[in-house]
């Protein structure tokens, strides 16, 4: 029987994560009709991810402090959780090693990492999506930005634009977290789309924010439910999805659609 | 100084170390006879001056030699002829300046100076690795390969990454089935991503195997404030510098006064002068290895580590 997996992350109005909730607690409306939930697990969910981090000129100035809050994401990792490095700007690169090992990780911030150039942020996103799409369970891209897409890499065999990155990631269900940089705000196509992946944005007040932040996606990961259904039938099609959470004052956050064919 | 990375690749570097070591002592015919349960260990060396002119016709009595530390008796010494085996590397990725044309003319300029004797390989890397699959020994035979190689990789091979320290490393264990000295001189920016292996890994492992790196680099230097009394430092060639040191390369510049000389002027530089040889340990491990010259305007570019091969008597024959 296909099930169809919903991680989802609940708050308080405060913004706080609430970890301690069982099973009915939850309601999940698939195109607006109510499911049973067939799955549920509060545990704490191993993360996958690929960190991607804008590395353009306008980047430039901030390059060790992202590389040092990087490195800070490294360090809150557990021994399950597993993150591959890349950077966009001159070129886009990933790093081979999808890992637990921090050294290895590290490593590759120490060194790989290199500041220039523009900001092909769709086709970086999209690649980073390539780079996990052997993965099985919840994967996730976190991109760091400072701003906007400024275009197509030439010469890149698939550039992607924000609506090609917006079908994939919904059809091929990867979350999508990103942060933007103080002052200059997050693309708009990024916020929605972590909103319709059941990510989250982040939009940093002050740059020295940013390794609480890198810090508090961790954490959101790690104590997001698991929550998972039977769809009635399996036609192909996008359905949408709405996570509720009963009790008051609480807000639940999980992707907005699903593809209900068999393995998704 | 570089660490160790304990990495898988150490297990790699025996296999191609004692291939070296075989390769190295019949190509050296050694005449002193190593009658102990240890290894032999040739290292081949230059000796530069101040100004970086080589200084050549010096005496096994110039140097010492330590390991671990610990003086060692200088068992072999000769001059060396100057004969190479050497993989000739371009990094072809987006951020390196070296256009085609400029590197074809350079190749040309490097093809006259190539010894009948000299063994050469020729590869491109981006996000793909391409090297020439024999090795070349015939100076028109080597124009031809490498400007063939220079044209292997599509324009979105050089959009990706740029490993680096991974081609590098293919470049050397390629070099391993011939007879040394071994090097690798590899043209690039000094961008490295997208590697499996750490810088470390790579310096430990060339060195250990006796394959000596020489970057041809462009040297670029650039800071960039960060805050109101910070500056960040972004000079990608510095790693290369660290990379040439530990395994007895030397840097060298793409972009000389004479750019036709860039590859000639590279390998010229990467021609050993000398052959040590004193008698390792038997214990299968890595050891730290110093080689100096008796003269306090001189310095020796020689490898940083060797690995012993684990109880195995040599006698040279």
């Amino acid at each position: 029987m296909q099930t169809v997996s919903v991680y989802t992350t609940v708050s308080d109005r405060d913004g706080r994560l609430v970890p301690d909730l069982t099973r009915g607690d939850f309601e999940i409306r698939d195109n607006g009709r109510p499911v049973d939930i067939t799955v549920f697990s509060n545990e704490i969910q191993p993360i996958t991810v690929a960190v991607m981090l804008d590395m353009s000129g306008s980047m430039m100035s901030r390059f060790l402090h992202v590389r040092r809050a990087t490195t800070h994401f490294v360090d809150a990792l557990l021994a399950h959780d597993r993150a591959r490095i890349g950077t966009f700007g001159f070129e886009i690169f990933m790093s081979p090693h999808l890992t637990s090992d921090k050294a290895i990780l590290k490593r590759v911030v120490q060194e790989e990492v290199w500041p220039g150039g523009g900001t092909p942020l769709w086709t970086a996103v999209d690649h980073a999506m390539s780079s996990l799409a052997g993965e099985s369970g919840r994967r996730v891209v976190l991109t760091l930005t400072d701003g906007t897409d400024t275009g197509d890499l030439a010469g890149w065999p698939k550039n992607a634009g924000s609506g090609d990155v917006r079908k994939r990631a919904i059809d091929e269900a990867f979350m999508m977290y990103a942060i933007g940089m103080e002052g200059t705000g997050l693309d708009g196509g990024m916020e929605f789309l972590a909103e319709e992946t059941g990510g989250g944005h982040f939009e940093l007040k002050l740059d020295a924010d940013l390794p609480s932040t890198f810090t508090r996606v961790a954490e959101e990961l790690r104590r997001q439910y698991v929550l998972g259904f039977a769809p009635a039938m399996l036609d192909g099609k996008r359905h949408r999805l709405e996570v509720r959470v009963k009790q008051p004052g609480l807000k639940a956050r999980a992707r907005r659609n699903y593809v209900a064919a068999a393995d998704r | 100084m570089i660490r160790i990375a304990a990495t898988p690749i150490v297990v790699l570097c025996v296999a191609a170390v004692l291939r070296s070591a075989t390769a190295q002592e019949h190509s050296a015919s050694p005449r002193d006879v190593f009658r102990t349960a240890a290894q032999a260990v040739l290292v081949y060396a230059s000796v530069v001056g101040a100004s970086g002119q080589p200084i050549v016709g010096l005496g096994r009595e110039d140097f010492e030699m330590e390991s671990d530390g610990v003086a060692q008796p200088i068992l072999h010494f000769a001059p060396h002829d100057g004969r190479l085996t050497f993989a000739l590397l371009f990094d072809m990725s987006a951020s390196v300046r070296l256009s085609i044309p400029y590197l074809d003319a350079a190749i040309e300029e490097l093809a006259k100076t190539l010894r009948p004797d000299d063994r050469v390989r020729v590869g491109v890397f981006g996000r793909r690795f391409y090297l020439t699959a024999t090795f070349s020994r015939d100076a028109a035979e080597a124009r031809k390969l490498a400007r063939q190689a220079l044209r292997q990789l599509e324009v979105e091979d050089t959009l990706g990454p740029s490993p680096i320290w991974d081609a590098t490393w293919k470049a050397a264990t390629a070099l391993l089935e011939a007879p040394g000295p071994h090097a690798v001189l590899v043209a690039t920016d000094g961008r490295a991503t997208g590697n499996h292996l750490g810088l470390a890994d790579l310096a430990e492992g060339a060195a250990a195997a006796g394959v000596a790196i020489h970057p041809i680099v462009q040297r670029t230097r650039e800071a960039i404030r960060q805050s109101a009394t910070t500056s960040v430092i972004i000079q990608p060639d510095a790693p290369m510098a660290r990379l040439a040191d530990y395994t007895g390369g030397a840097v060298a510049d793409a972009f000389p006064r004479e750019p036709k000389r860039m590859l000639s002027a590279a390998l010229a530089s990467a021609r050993p002068a000398y052959v040590l040889g004193f008698a390792g340990a038997a214990d299968g491990r890595r050891h730290k290895l110093t080689v100096r010259v008796k003269r306090p305007d001189a310095v020796v570019r020689a490898r940083m580590t060797y690995l012993a091969r684990k109880g195995v008597a040599t006698d040279d024959k």
